[in-house]
C-alpha cells in the first residue's frame, strides 16, 4: 500500500473514533472542566455569537442593521437584549453571580431557558464550581431563609470546611443568585458589603487553619467567571492553626469594566490545589478606580543568592495550577510561594527575575490568546499586572540584569508569530520588531521560544521554524542578528541545538545539544561564541530532555520534560525538585 | 443608538448558525481531535473559534470562504493550544528519542495501536507540516486549496507535504 493510501486510511479511521459534538448549544454551553451548567454569561455569549455569527456572513446591506457600539445582540429565544453593556450605576444589584440585579435575573426567566437557577441548591453548586472553581462540593440541605432568599453549606469533596453560600431571589422571578459567601475560618472586616473600593483595596480580616496559613485575596468584577480571571490578587498569610490571626493586605487591581465585583478571599487545599473555602462579598468599584499601577519592582530585600524561582505543577481540577515557589538552589527545598495561577488555559508561561531581584515577573496566560506579564514582589507577595501599552499578549519575556531593560515576545493572535519589544526600566518602549522573516516572497513562520540578553544591546533568542530551531543574536539598535549558532533541522541532523537558549553571568549564551538518533549521547548543555562555535559543555551530559534552563553565576539549572528540576552539584548532576515546568536564577 | 438584531433577523441568524454548524461543526472536531488527539480540547478549540469569529468581528462577503476560514481558523487554534501547553514540544521531544516499533496490519481496520503510533508522529511534526497532512489527506484538499486555508503558496504545502512525508516514512514503513 503506498504511503498516500496509507496515510488517507489511517486518518480516516482515527477520525472516525471521533463521535460527532452535540448541537451547537451544546458545545458552547459545555464549560471547561466538566461543570454541569452554562453560567448566564455564557448562555448570553451563545445567543450572542448566533446571531453575531449570521449577521457577519449576511449581506453588506442586511449588515447595516447592526450597528457599532456595545455588544448588539439577541437572546435565545430572538428577543433583543444588550446583555454585555455594562450596567448603570443605579443598576448596581445585590448578586455577585450569575445576576446582578432583579432586572437580569427576570430578563433571563423571560427565556424560558432550562437552567439550574430555579433551585438554589444547584445554583449554589455551579457557583462553586464555575465561580470559585471548587472541585465536586458535598452540599448540605438548603436552609430556607425568609421565602426569598437561602444559604447552603458546602464542603471539598471528601470532607473539609465550611462554606455557607447565601442566595436570594432578586427581582419578581424565580431564579436564584448568589449575593454573597461565607467560612468561619476566613472572615473579612474590610471591605463590607456593597462598600466602594479603589485600586489598591485594604483587605482587613483574619484566618485560621489553611494549609501553612495560605489565604489568596481576589478582586473579581462582574461577567468574570473563572477564578484566573480576575482582576488583581494577593497571598496573605492568617493563622494556620486553630486560632485566627489578622491579615492585612493592599490588593492593586486592574480597570473594571463593570461597575461592581467582589472581593473573594480563599484557601486552597493542599491535595489537589482546589478551593477548599472562600468567603465573597460584594463590593461597587468606586470613582478613581483606575488601573493598578504595579507595585515598583524594587521595593522590599531581594531574594538572595542563595535562591531561585521555580514554576510548579499542582494538582488540581482539569491540569491543575501553576505555583510560583521560591526554591533553595542548594536543595530544592521551597522556602515560600509567590502566586497560584490556574493552569487550564497555559497557566504561567515564562519567568524572569528584575534586575535587583527583588520581583519576580512572569507571564501569565489568562485565555487563549490572551496574556498578561504581571510582576510578583518577593517580599511581600503583592502581585499585580504590569500595565505597559507596549506588552500586550507577551509570551517570553527575559530582563537585562545590567540595564534592567526587559525584552518581551508577543503573539497577539496565536499563531506563534508576533513581535519583539523592548522597553527600558520605566516602560519606555525601545524598540520593536516582527519575529518572522521574509523568504522568496513568502513568510518563513518563526516564533521566538525563549530569549536571554547577551550584553546591554544584544538578545540571544531561540527561534522554532518550521523546519526546526536556530539560535541566534538580535542587536537591538539596528535590528539585525549579529551572529548565533546556525538553523537547524532536526529531522536531517543527527545532533541539534535546541531550546531553550539562555545565558550565563557572563552573557555567554547557551543552549541545548540534543540528538536525534537512536543510540547517540544523550541531551548537553553546551555553551556557544558569537560566531556559533561550541565554546564548552559545562554538563555534558544532561539526562532527559531539557525543556526550560537558566543559570545561578555559572551554575546551570535545568528542567527537564519530565518535570524534574536539576542542577550540577559537586560534578555531578543533582535532582533538586520534582513537577518543575519553569526556572529562573 | 444601540441597534440591536430584530427578532425576525435573529431567527435567521439561529438558523444560519444552525446550518453552518451543521454542516462543518464534525469535520472540524474531528479536525482538530486528529491535530491535538484529544477529542475534548478539539470541542474547545471549536468552540473558540466560533466564539472570536463572532467577537473579532469577521466580515465574510463570500459565504464560499467560510470552510476554509473555519479550517483555518481551527488549525491556528490547535497550534496556539499546543504552545500554550507545551504538547507539541514534549510530542517532538519524545519522537525524536523513541523509535516507531513494527505493526501489524489485520483486515480492512488498522491496529489501534499502529495507528496511534502513526497519529503521534503526525501530531510531532512541525504545525505546518502537520496541518498539510491533515488537509491533504484526511479532508482530501487539492494544494491549491491547502494553499488558499493555510495562506501560503502551493510551492510551500508541496515542500511541506514532502517533508512531513519524508518523517513520517521509517512509521509507515513500519506500519506496512
Amino acid at each position: 500500500m503506498r504511503d498516500e493510501e496509507l496515510l488517507r486510511r489511517i486518518l480516516h479511521e482515527e477520525a472516525d473514533t471521533v463521535q460527532p459534538p452535540g448541537s451547537f448549544d451544546d458545545v458552547v454551553r459545555r464549560r471547561r472542566g466538566g461543570r454541569r451548567f452554562a453560567p448566564v454569561a455564557a448562555a448570553a455569549a451563545a445567543a450572542a455569537l448566533l446571531a453575531g455569527v449570521a449577521v457577519l456572513l449576511a449581506s453588506a446591506d442586511d449588515r447595516s442593521q447592526v450597528a457599532s457600539g456595545p455588544e448588539a445582540t439577541a437572546d435565545l429565544d430572538g428577543a433583543p437584549t444588550t446583555s454585555a453593556a455594562p450596567p448603570a450605576h443605579d443598576e448596581l444589584g445585590d448578586g455577585v453571580w450569575p445576576f446582578t440585579t432583579g432586572a437580569e435575573a427576570d430578563r433571563f426567566a423571560a427565556t424560558g431557558s432550562d437552567s439550574p437557577y430555579s433551585d438554589p441548591t444547584e445554583t449554589a453548586r455551579a457557583f462553586l464550581e464555575s465561580y470559585l472553581g471548587m472541585a465536586d462540593p458535598d452540599l448540605s440541605p438548603v436552609a430556607p431563609g425568609d421565602g426569598r432568599s437561602a444559604e447552603v453549606v458546602a464542603r471539598p469533596a471528601g470532607g473539609g470546611p465550611e462554606t455557607t453560600v447565601l442566595l436570594r431571589q432578586l427581582g419578581s422571578s424565580e431564579v436564584w443568585t448568589v449575593v454573597g459567601a461565607t467560612t468561619d475560618s476566613i472572615r473579612l472586616t474590610s471591605p463590607q458589603p456593597h462598600d466602594p473600593i479603589t485600586s489598591p483595596v485594604v483587605v482587613r480580616g483574619s484566618s485560621c487553619c489553611t494549609f501553612e496559613g495560605n489565604v489568596v485575596v481576589q478582586v473579581r468584577e462582574d461577567g468574570r467567571e473563572e477564578l484566573a480571571d480576575h482582576l488583581g490578587q494577593l497571598a496573605v498569610i492568617g493563622g494556620a492553626t486553630g486560632d485566627h490571626a489578622a491579615f492585612h493586605a493592599e490588593v492593586p487591581f486592574a480597570a473594571p469594566s463593570r461597575r461592581g465585583g467582589a472581593i473573594v478571599a480563599f484557601s486552597t487545599s493542599p491535595l489537589d490545589g482546589s478551593v477548599d473555602r472562600a468567603t465573597v462579598v460584594r463590593v461597587r468599584f468606586g470613582d478613581g478606580g483606575e488601573a493598578g499601577d504595579a507595585p515598583a519592582p524594587g521595593s522590599g530585600a531581594p531574594l538572595d543568592d542563595g535562591s531561585i524561582v521555580a514554576v510548579v505543577r499542582r494538582p488540581g481540577e482539569e491540569v491543575g495550577v501553576h505555583a510560583l515557589v521560591v526554591v533553595d538552589a542548594r536543595d530544592g527545598t521551597t522556602d515560600r510561594e509567590l502566586a497560584v495561577v490556574d493552569a487550564s488555559e497555559g497557566g504561567i508561561l515564562d519567568v524572569a527575575l528584575s534586575a535587583d531581584r527583588r520581583s519576580v515577573l512572569y507571564v501569565r496566560s489568562t485565555a487563549a490568546c490572551t496574556s498578561e506579564l504581571r510582576a510578583v514582589s518577593v517580599a511581600d507577595g503583592t502581585d499585580s499586572v504590569l500595565a505597559a501599552p507596549a506588552l500586550t499578549t507577551p509570551s517570553r519575556l527575559a530582563v537585562d540584569p545590567r540595564s534592567g531593560r526587559l525584552a518581551v515576545a508577543t503573539d497577539d493572535d496565536c499563531d506563534g508569530q508576533g513581535e519583539l519589544v523592548v522597553v527600558s526600566p520605566s516602560g519606555t518602549e525601545l524598540g520593536r520588531w516582527p519575529d518572522g522573516t521574509e523568504t522568496d516572497g513568502e513568510a518563513l513562520v518563526a516564533g521566538i521560544r525563549s530569549l536571554a540578553w547577551v550584553d546591554e544591546q544584544t538578545l540571544a533568542l531561540g527561534m522554532q521554524y518550521e523546519d526546526g530551531v536556530a539560535t541566534i543574536l538580535h542587536d537591538v539598535g539596528s535590528a539585525r542578528p549579529v551572529g548565533g549558532g546556525p538553523q537547524i533541522d532536526p529531522a536531517e541532523d543527527a545532533a541539534a541545538y535546541d531550546l531553550p537558549v539562555t545565558t550565563d553571568a557572563d552573557g555567554t549564551f547557551a543552549a541545548v545539544l540534543r540528538c536525534c538518533d537512536v543510540g547517540a549521547p544523550p541531551t548537553a548543555i553546551v555553551r556557544i561564541d558569537r560566531a556559533g562555535a561550541e565554546l564548552d559543555r559545562p554538563v555534558p551530559t544532561a539526562p532527559g530532555a531539557v525543556v526550560a534552563l537558566d543559570w545561578v553565576g555559572s551554575t546551570p539549572f535545568w528542567v527537564t520534560d519530565a518535570g524534574i528540576l536539576r542542577r550540577v552539584l559537586d560534578g555531578e548532576v543533582a535532582d533538586l525538585a520534582s513537577d518543575v515546568v519553569d526556572v529562573a536564577g | 443608538m444601540m441597534a440591536v438584531v430584530s427578532s425576525e433577523a435573529s431567527h435567521d441568524a439561529l438558523s444560519d448558525l444552525e446550518a453552518l454548524y451543521r454542516d462543518h461543526g464534525t469535520e472540524l472536531v474531528r479536525l482538530a481531535a486528529l491535530a491535538l488527539g484529544d477529542r475534548r480540547a478539539a470541542e474547545d478549540v471549536v468552540q473558540d473559534v466560533f466564539t472570536r469569529l463572532h467577537r473579532g468581528g469577521l466580515r465574510l462577503d463570500d459565504a464560499s470562504r467560510v470552510p476554509a476560514y473555519l479550517r483555518s481558523a481551527v488549525l491556528n487554534g490547535c497550534r496556539s493550544r499546543q504552545r500554550r501547553t507545551g504538547a507539541g514540544d514534549r510530542a517532538r521531544l519524545r519522537l525524536a528519542r523513541e523509535r516507531p516499533a513494527g505493526a501489524d496490519v489485520e483486515g480492512s481496520a488498522i491496529d489501534a495501536s499502529v495507528r496511534a503510533e502513526v497519529m503521534a508522529a503526525i501530531r510531532a511534526l512541525p504545525a505546518r507540516q502537520r496541518d498539510c497532512i491533515l488537509l491533504r489527506y484526511y479532508l482530501d484538499l487539492s494544494e491549491a486549496e491547502i494553499a488558499a486555508t493555510l495562506r501560503i503558496g502551493v510551492g510551500t504545502v508541496k515542500s511541506s507535504t514532502a517533508r512531513a512525508r519524508r518523517s513520517l516514512a521509517p512509521v509507515l514503513e513500519g506500519v506496512r
